[in-house]
């Protein structure tokens, strides 16, 4: 591939995203306001920042389809100790461990029996969601501590907070993909298991590790999410792993393993967030966003598929 | 050996297809290579060139741009509540923009919704909430950036607006008197005895938790109704149907059944009819449907309750437009509750049913 080209394909989505973005703001006053801009980052935060470990996932050719009930879980888990007048730390520690466990518990199973992560995530998805449910009896808890409030209502030299977290958690993911071990031997494994094994890189180690990202990543979440409705409810989260992994596949990572890039995820997160914004701005109906997204989906895997034939 | 010569045959066939397949392979490759990702590119923008085009609409400047925002495009209940939203603004003179999430269960789509709203500049938002608690701080955000904001359908907590210190006008149905209406017409209807059950709605949200409390506070009162069974099937007709089906074979001796909505009636009704106990069960629910309607006038369901979701959305937008014209308005509206029967739809409505 020539240099113009491979450069198009590294770049492909933030080009999507950018020419849209200039479309939207011909067409409404509204769109290139500092403050929708904003607005756009808060509401894509949290598919972000689930998407970041969904990315890690994927690249080893397994999916977490667990993430959006162990969401609910984990805002549960915080919401009631919030409530009983535990500190911040403690509440906001407890939702991300249980994201972590319910991680372990997933990837364990998958590596421990060599079984479909499609599978053990499906079980974990009604595992989870029944547990929070279970919790309160259902009833949602709200009235947080304004301290806790603060991150998601925050903000810093304009930026509101769940954009700050989500682009940390960006950052933070791309740089351990890139330029750790631990980065690499995920795209080995994912890429080429039998190869990776061979070159001495524990692929079941691996896998337990991305899980346990993934749950870590969805217990963040469920602290901004709770900290944004000022309330948790057991119902919140439902569907959301769907819109998680449509980011990473539109951001440009292989749903066969071995190619990954976070960065591409986020924009695959904004590109979803700026066409549902720009729909609601133009009054456009809901439908429309659905039928756009899904022929951006379908699209990027068609590419992704004669990238791989390529190569 | 007899099977070498067939293989000849097709093998050439096979090297014909082959080079066609290796050809078409190429090409694809070629123009994948050459405009793979400009064309993927030019042809989302196109798309969405032609989706923005098409849609966008203008709106008037000079009149008051209301919001409605509702949370389920699937249930008729919202449709209705959009057309008499519709038909009063337009008497009213005021731009309507109605926005609708997907489920009841999407709070932080109608969050985004809220927020986008907000940047529009909207002047007032009339809102369901899909959350009566996770809606608060962003309406108080509205309301703080001068938009005028009116609850309808659901109510928001009690509590949680009170710690936000965040107050709105309601129009809606006393959901709690409702429920208790359908159960007295239900307990009536059974004699005052037998064994009854509760199919609810989604644990949690206020208005599911008023239906349930209406139901109970009726029964609590009548010594020979016995609750046998209360579940959640989510407002959904396929749940109530699989959850009715379970609870008649705990309780063959069932007599009568409340659903907190009538999409899990219809589900309930279906139930009874593969169990064959049509009759058998008395079922009421709540707000009445056209398909509910059909199934009291076939005789599979006894009662339901219209609680006016046009007239919801009409206020609501009213409301916004008083208050924006400066002039007083109520801080609680209650819109009317009927109780549909088989009477009611014959005498009243004059409804006689499909053929």
């Amino acid at each position: 591939m020539s240099l113009f080209l491979r450069m198009l394909d590294r770049l492909g989505v933030g080009i999507v995203l950018l020419l849209l973005g200039v479309l939207l703001a011909f067409q409404t006053e509204y769109f290139l306001t500092w403050k929708n801009l904003s607005n756009i980052l808060t509401q894509t935060s949290v598919t972000m920042i689930m998407a970041v470990g969904m990315t890690f996932v994927i690249t080893t050719a397994e999916i977490d389809l667990s993430i959006g009930s162990l969401l609910a879980l984990c805002a549960m888990v915080s919401g009631m100790l919030l409530e009983a007048g535990h500190s911040i730390v403690i509440s906001v520690g407890a939702g991300i461990l249980t994201g972590m466990v319910s991680g372990l518990i997933a990837g364990g199973i998958v590596v421990t029996w060599g079984l479909p992560s499609f599978i053990v995530t499906l079980g974990l998805l009604y595992i989870d969601r029944g547990i929070a449910l279970l919790l309160t009896d259902a009833k949602p808890l709200y009235g947080f501590p304004e301290g806790f409030t603060m991150i998601a209502k925050g903000s810093l030299i304009g930026l509101p907070f769940p954009a700050l977290e989500a682009m940390a958690a960006v950052v933070l993911g791309q740089v351990v993909l890139s330029k750790t071990a631990f980065g690499r031997k995920v795209v080995a494994a994912g890429g080429n298991p039998v190869a990776a094994r061979l070159s001495g890189v524990s692929v079941g180690k691996i896998k337990m590790g991305v899980f346990l990202l993934s749950g870590l990543c969805a217990g963040v979440a469920s602290i901004i999410t709770i900290a944004r409705q000022d309330s948790a409810t057991p119902i919140v989260g439902e569907g959301q792993e769907l819109d998680v992994i449509a980011a990473v596949i539109i951001g440009g990572t292989s749903l066969f393993g071995g190619r990954g890039t976070v960065v591409g995820t986020l924009f695959g997160a904004l590109l979803m967030g700026v066409l549902r914004n720009g729909l609601t701005l133009l009054d456009i109906a809901s439908v429309w966003q659905k039928i756009v997204i899904g022929c951006v989906i379908v699209v990027a895997v068609l590419l992704d598929y004669y990238r791989r034939k390529l190569t | 050996m007899e099977m070498c010569k067939p293989e000849i045959a097709t093998s050439q066939t096979v090297a014909d297809s082959g080079l066609l397949l290796a050809m078409t392979d190429r090409g694809l490759r070629f123009l994948s290579q050459v405009i793979g990702r400009a064309g993927f590119i030019l042809g989302i923008i196109l798309f969405c060139g032609i989706v923005l085009c098409g849609f966008s609409n203008e709106a008037d400047a000079k009149s008051y741009r209301i919001a409605l925002v509702m949370k389920a495009v699937t249930n008729p209940f919202f449709h209705a509540m959009e057309q008499g939203a519709k038909t009063e603004a337009e008497k009213l003179g005021v731009t309507l923009l109605p926005a609708s999430v997907e489920r009841e269960t999407d709070i932080d789509k109608q969050i985004g919704l809220v927020e986008d709203f907000i940047v529009k500049q909207v002047d007032a938002i009339v809102i369901a909430p899909a959350s009566s608690q996770g809606l608060v701080p962003v309406l108080k955000l509205a309301q703080s950036e001068g938009i005028y904001v009116v609850n309808i359908d659901n109510p928001l907590d009690k509590d949680a607006t009170k710690q936000q210190g965040f107050a709105c006008p309601f129009v809606g149905s006393d959901n709690q008197l409702g429920s208790s209406i359908a159960t007295y017409a239900l307990v009536a209807r059974m004699g005052a005895v037998g064994e009854i059950a509760m199919l609810e709605g989604i644990p949690g949200v206020t208005n599911a938790e008023l239906r349930k409390a209406g139901f109970l506070s009726v029964i609590e009162h009548v010594p020979g109704i016995k609750l046998v069974a209360s579940q959640t099937a989510n407002w959904e007709t396929e749940q109530a149907f699989n959850v009715t089906s379970n609870i008649l074979t705990a309780h063959p001796n069932l007599r009568g059944l409340f659903c907190a909505n009538d999409n899990m009636a219809l589900g309930a009704i279906a139930a009874l009819e593969a169990a064959g106990k049509t009759g058998e069960v008395a079922v009421t629910a709540y707000d009445n449907l056209e398909a509910a309607q059909q199934a009291i006038l076939q005789g599979k369901m006894f009662a339901t309750i219209e609680q006016h979701p046009e007239l919801m959305g009409a206020y609501g937008v009213r409301i916004a437009k008083d208050h924006l014209d400066s002039k007083p308005v109520e801080d609680y509206t209650r819109t009317p509750l009927d109780l549909i029967d088989y009477q009611y739809l014959v005498k009243v409505m004059g409804i006689t049913g499909k053929p």
